[in-house]
């Protein structure tokens, strides 16, 4: 990189329909203080329409990367993700799956249709808060994240 | 004598058995205590009656709590729980056949340490069993538990 880019608050997308996770994914990111900003919708139409910024979303900010659900009403998780990473704009941001099941075909799944990670998420609040710590802290301070494609 | 307890609270009778035979598959059959409804489970914690007695009523290291029981609920009984200074830091796993998500908020408010869906068929019960073993049983270590 050229310059060296002032580190701005990070934007993330969070998928998630069950109103306590994402409760509590929310509050890890408070907690954090890493001061991102978190945008949650609940089903994949959402999260689609968010990410081309299209109706209500037409402002919305290109996030910095999206923490996916698999288990989704309206659009499953893998849908969502799959449609991501064929769209030559969206394809770049990258996807974290966080969901419950530890299966190794929906891993395979997940991995094959280019997520860039998957996380099982705990079964315990207090795990699941510190797993989300971990990865804003991965995602936000450790990795360099992409640019935005060029308009 | 084993070193860890799990305390399983619990009213149907299936799931009891195949939670037992979990148990029993890993050698950890001396280790599952059952109440069968949430008065039970108070009065075995509480050390009240017949579980005065800790050599056979031993204190668990983790509770395994349906929330569906008869006489005092799940949720009463994690709230009495809670409000006990000896057990404010008693891990809780709640077991749940709701699909609700105000359950699963209410039982972290009421400060459960976990919450699972009850297991839907007979090959479900060792995972739980492998999760509590791993996270909550020491049962490698004699020494670490009293």
């Amino acid at each position: 990189m050229d310059e060296d880019i002032q580190r701005e608050p990070a934007e993330i997308l969070l998928v998630e329909d069950s109103p306590t996770d994402a409760r509590l994914i929310l509050d890890a990111f408070k907690q954090a203080k890493l001061g991102s900003r978190v945008t949650a919708v609940e089903n994949g139409v959402e999260a689609m329409t968010f990410l081309r910024r299209q109706g209500k979303y037409a402002k919305a900010r290109r996030p910095d990367f999206v923490l996916l659900d698999l288990k989704l009403p309206l659009r499953s998780g893998f849908e969502v993700l799959a449609e991501i990473k064929v769209d030559a704009d969206l394809q770049s941001i990258p996807v974290v799956v966080l969901t419950s099941s530890p299966r190794d075909v929906d891993v395979f799944k997940a991995y094959n249709l280019d997520a860039n990670s998957y996380v099982t998420k705990p079964v315990e609040f207090e795990e699941l808060l510190k797993a989300v710590a971990v990865i804003e802290d991965f995602w936000c301070s450790v990795v360099t994240l992409p640019p935005p494609p060029p308009l | 004598m084993p070193s860890a307890t799990v305390l399983y609270v619990e009213d149907e009778q299936y799931d009891v058995l195949f939670m037992r035979k979990a148990f029993e598959s890993v050698g950890l059959g001396e280790s599952l205590k059952v109440v069968t409804d949430g008065l039970q489970a108070i009065h075995y914690l509480g050390g009240k009656g017949e579980y005065q007695d800790r050599t056979k009523h031993p204190l668990p290291s983790v509770v395994l709590l349906d929330l569906k029981l008869p006489i005092v609920s799940g949720f009463e009984v994690l709230r009495w729980l809670r409000g006990q200074p000896e057990f404010e830091a008693l891990p809780v796993v709640v077991l749940s056949s709701s699909t609700r998500d105000e359950d699963r908020s209410k039982v972290r408010e009421l400060g459960a340490n976990a919450y699972l869906e009850k297991p839907g068929s007979l090959l479900e019960f060792p995972t739980v069993v492998e999760y509590l073993k791993k996270r909550w049983l020491d049962v490698e270590d004699e020494t670490a538990r009293t």
